[in-house]
């Protein structure tokens, strides 16, 4: 087991280096740099830009600007941010935790709520509840994420159940732990239900066929025959058989852990990493963006791995080797 | 007894120059001490440094934290008094300026604020390129491009000078904010500077403006508490500032910003005109105020390649009749009635009318330019232009009027001001292709390639006019539809062509920065005004007005052209 994660993650190094160099072709490719904010500046003179181009060294080829840019990569520094003047990881680590406290509340909200439906709704085909659950999660799939968030918000200005976006009450620095603890939940309520409301349709759709699926097999229909209570048919055999493809269905929804969700992090002002991730690239930060798009790529790989290895957990016909 | 009186007197005199009693600022102001202003941000800062700040989201933090050496009102005119420096006085010769520093004040760490923190600042930071953004070194030059002298003459007192008169110079010397040397001077040794005062370096920020950041949560929250240390008192004798603690709140979407005001969370909110139209109505309701608070410093206009690739739409925009023929197609009232929804000014020069002292007010009576398709149209049939049978405007050669016009994708005024132009322009046959583009693009075409027909762009005002002198005088790196030959490379210099406006515009950019009498000065900026709305080099079309909204509890909010709400931030107190 222990060999088969380390071949997986000496492998996947290529991949990240491709991952890099197709990143970097593709911020250097579109057309300006950093400085373009300040060429429209009447205060700053044609010699100042120069100046700021060597110190920025923008002025070097791109090429020679990634081979610089790997060479400190391989040294452990990932380099500065232009705008900020600080390491990007610090910035990165900064938003990690509010990133992760939604992406993880707003999956537990999409799954516990998605399967739970999904095996629901699969049990009662074509009945009235199967319908309203479908429809209900299909408005959820078609509602844009900013539109919903607005709504959510108008509903809390209006009747001050929840707080109008952030992720922190403005008194926190005089809060308790268990009261600041109690706050982060409140205030994750709003943007959590709007990324898990669009995230739930999917893994209730998924769940429902999958486990349609499985109750039309032939094993079901032995082990009902056979005189199996139908709680332990379904629960015990048929939803075992029908969880493969969801196992690797949340694989991906690991690898989006970090990377946030800029529309609904915009409209709910939650400090989480899209935010920064879309300011960098309207500013052409290039390192910052790079430090992002490379943790995104491992998230990914990680992701694909503990998928692998849960559906090896829950699926003994399945192997983990390696060739 | 009279000999005891003047002992006494003497007596008290020396007791003075002994003691010298601080020189505190004492304003007209009374309120309470408390409360915390809640206002909300688009952005965050991206830094702490003022040195090294260049965009607004981050001065709004920098320029609170650290005092300019004089003061503007809520109108961007010099007060009476200065900040660090009490007082100034021109220099005999007229080349420069003595500023006295306030005597027994110090920086928010309790150290000693001198004529050496400010002569430090000067010498190390603001005139040398590398400790700096770079725009402050750029705009304290001279009319020689030289940097200007500064003396320390004793511990209250700097000189600053230049070799020839430079009028912009006290403006733009007492803009900087001076910095303490005991803090920066190591780190400018130590070739860290560069990285210092980051949002990481919360705790090493030593200031001398009302507020100090204390805490700053990324993409949260900034919060600034009073510094205790300020120089300024009310007439009551009670230290400023009044409030606590300032909350920049990182909201970044405005239609959120604006929610949170109506719930009265934050205390300010500058308005788009549809909150404006909005919410005035509902003022008594949700107990605020709102209002205007005076034209932006900004400019808008409608731009022409005069060296498009093209040589034949070259030769349209060179044309004056072509260009005085789009102005008087350019809707300035509609646009400002359909875009701003009423909240502007139609614009003909490049100096916006918040700058009242240089604004030519008379320009628009002496070349008016009112919406007229038939006046167009005589200005094109003068600059040789005419209609083929399905009504389409062409040149004396026979082409087609047609050309592309850009603006930068995602600007919504500009965007609909694209698309009012376009129809506009086709009423006489012209046909204007209107393409908003990614703003890195169209930067990269007007200044690197060369390669645009017409775009519609703004530029941000400066307090001075001299600050369009890098766009207005020939060789001016923002020359942009026009480039000097020896400022962009792409120019051909065979086909550049240097109109005679253009060419004394230039002049009078260059030589009203040695004009030091206000009259004078004056007089060239109205010229270059009225030699602007006659030839059209750039078609200038509207400028906005600035709006804002208060919760009424907030108190001595002054708002003006050049101040939202923080031009009196110290004597801000809520009720």
């Amino acid at each position: 087991m222990l060999k088969f994660i380390l071949r997986r993650l000496i492998v996947s190094l290529p991949v990240l280096f491709g991952v890099s160099v197709l990143a970097f072709t593709v911020m250097s490719l579109a057309p300006g740099d950093y400085l373009d904010q300040f060429r429209l500046d009447p205060t700053i003179s044609k010699s100042t830009l120069q100046a700021l181009e060597r110190d920025l060294g923008l002025d070097q080829p791109p090429v020679v600007q990634y081979f610089m840019w790997l060479g400190q990569v391989l040294r452990g520094n990932f380099g500065y941010s232009f705008q900020f003047r600080r390491p990007v990881f610090a910035l990165v680590w900064e938003r990690a935790f509010a990133t992760l406290l939604l992406s993880i509340t707003s999956i537990i909200f999409a799954w516990t709520i998605g399967i739970g439906l999904g095996i629901y709704s699969a049990l009662r085909q074509y009945k009235l509840s199967d319908q309203i659950t479908s429809v209900i999660a299909f408005i959820g799939l078609s509602i844009p994420n900013f539109f919903f968030a607005l709504l959510f918000l108008y509903m809390a200005a209006k009747t001050k159940w929840f707080p109008i976006g952030g992720m922190l009450p403005v008194d926190s620095a005089t809060m308790g732990t268990w009261q600041l603890i109690g706050s982060y939940f409140w205030h994750v309520t709003g943007p959590a239900v709007t990324l898990g409301f669009a995230g739930l349709a999917g893994v209730m759709r998924q769940m429902r066929g999958q486990l349609l699926d499985q109750l039309r097999q032939d094993y079901v229909e032995f082990a009902s025959a056979k005189g199996m209570p139908r709680k332990v048919v379904i629960y015990k055999h048929a939803l075992r058989n029908a969880i493969n493809p969801l196992v690797t269905m949340f694989g991906y929804t690991l690898s989006g852990l970090l990377g946030g969700a800029v529309l609904t992090e915009t409209v709910f002002a939650w400090p989480g990493m899209g935010r920064m991730v879309i300011q960098a690239i309207n500013a052409r930060d290039t390192y910052l963006v790079m430090a992002v798009l490379l943790l995104s790529s491992l998230m990914l790989i990680l992701g694909n791995l503990i998928a692998d290895i849960l559906l090896a957990a829950v699926d003994p016909r399945i192997r983990l080797r390696f060739h | 007894m009279k000999k005891a009186v003047w002992l006494v007197l003497v007596f008290a005199l020396g007791l003075c120059m002994v003691f010298a009693t601080p020189e505190y600022a004492v304003e007209d102001f009374t309120g309470n001490h408390g409360g915390t202003f809640y206002i909300s941000a688009i952005s965050d800062p991206k830094g702490l440094n003022p040195a090294w700040a260049s965009e607004t989201s981050t001065t709004d933090i920098t320029n609170i934290m650290f005092d300019m050496l004089l003061a503007l009102d809520a109108n961007g005119a010099f007060r009476e008094e200065g900040n660090i420096a009490k007082s100034w006085e021109t220099t005999p010769d007229g080349l420069g300026w003595i500023f006295h520093i306030r005597k027994g004040i110090t920086w928010s760490d309790g150290h000693p604020l001198t004529a050496e923190d400010v002569y430090f600042t000067f010498k190390e930071v603001y005139f040398k390129r590398e400790n700096n953004t770079g725009s402050t070194t750029d705009v304290l030059r001279g009319v020689d491009g030289n940097l200007p002298f500064i003396e320390l003459i004793d511990q209250y007192t700097v000189k600053i000078w230049y070799s020839q008169p430079y009028a912009p110079g006290l403006l733009t010397i007492g803009l900087n904010r001076p910095l303490p040397k005991h803090i920066v001077e190591p780190q400018i040794q130590a070739g860290t500077w560069g990285e210092f005062w980051t949002l990481d370096d919360v705790d090493k920020l030593v200031v001398s403006g009302p507020f100090i950041v204390t805490e700053y949560i990324p993409d949260v929250r900034t919060t600034l508490s009073r510094n205790p240390h300020y120089y300024r008192f009310d007439k009551e004798g009670k230290r400023l500032p009044y409030l606590d603690q300032i909350m920049f709140l990182s909201v970044p979407s405005q239609d959120v910003a604006r929610l949170k005001f109506e719930a009265g969370e934050t205390d300010h909110y500058g308005m788009r005109p549809q909150d404006y139209l909005d919410l005035k109505p509902r003022e008594a309701e949700l107990n605020i105020t709102v209002g205007i608070q005076g034209p932006d410093w900004g400019t808008n206009h409608l731009a022409l390649n005069f060296n498009a690739k093209d040589p034949v739409k070259a030769e349209w925009f060179r044309n004056v009749h072509f260009r005085r023929a789009l102005s008087y197609l350019v809707d300035r009232d509609g646009l400002v009635d359909n875009v701003l929804d009423g909240f502007g000014f139609p614009l003909y020069v490049q100096i916006s009318p918040a700058n009242a002292m240089f604004h030519n007010f008379e320009v628009e009576d002496k070349f008016p330019y009112p919406f007229s398709v038939e006046k167009a149209k005589e200005e094109l049939r003068k600059g040789g232009f005419s209609w083929n049978a399905q009504n389409q405007l062409i040149d004396a050669k026979g082409n087609l009027v047609r050309f592309v016009m850009n603006t930068n994708a995602g600007n919504t005024n500009r965007e609909r001001t694209g698309v009012i132009l376009a129809d506009n322009f086709s009423l006489v046959g012209i046909e204007a292709i209107f393409t908003p583009m990614d703003f890195n693009n169209m930067v990269q075409n007007m200044t690197a390639s060369g390669d645009w027909e017409a775009i519609l762009i703004g530029f941000t005002g400066t307090l001075d006019p001299n600050g369009g002198s890098n766009v207005w005088t020939i060789q001016g790196g923002l020359h942009y539809w026009n480039f000097h030959p020896d400022t962009a490379d792409f120019i051909d210099r065979d086909k550049w062509h240097m109109p005679y406006y253009e060419w004394k515009i230039g002049e009078l950019y260059r030589d009203q920065r040695g004009a030091t009498v206000y009259e004078e000065r004056r007089d060239m900026f109205y010229e270059v005004q009225e030699l602007t709305a006659e030839y059209m080099p750039i078609i200038h079309t509207y400028t906005t007005m600035l709006l804002f909204g208060r919760q009424n509890r907030l108190m001595n909010h002054q708002p003006g052209s050049n101040s939202s709400w923080g031009w009196n931030l110290w004597a801000l107190y809520k009720n």
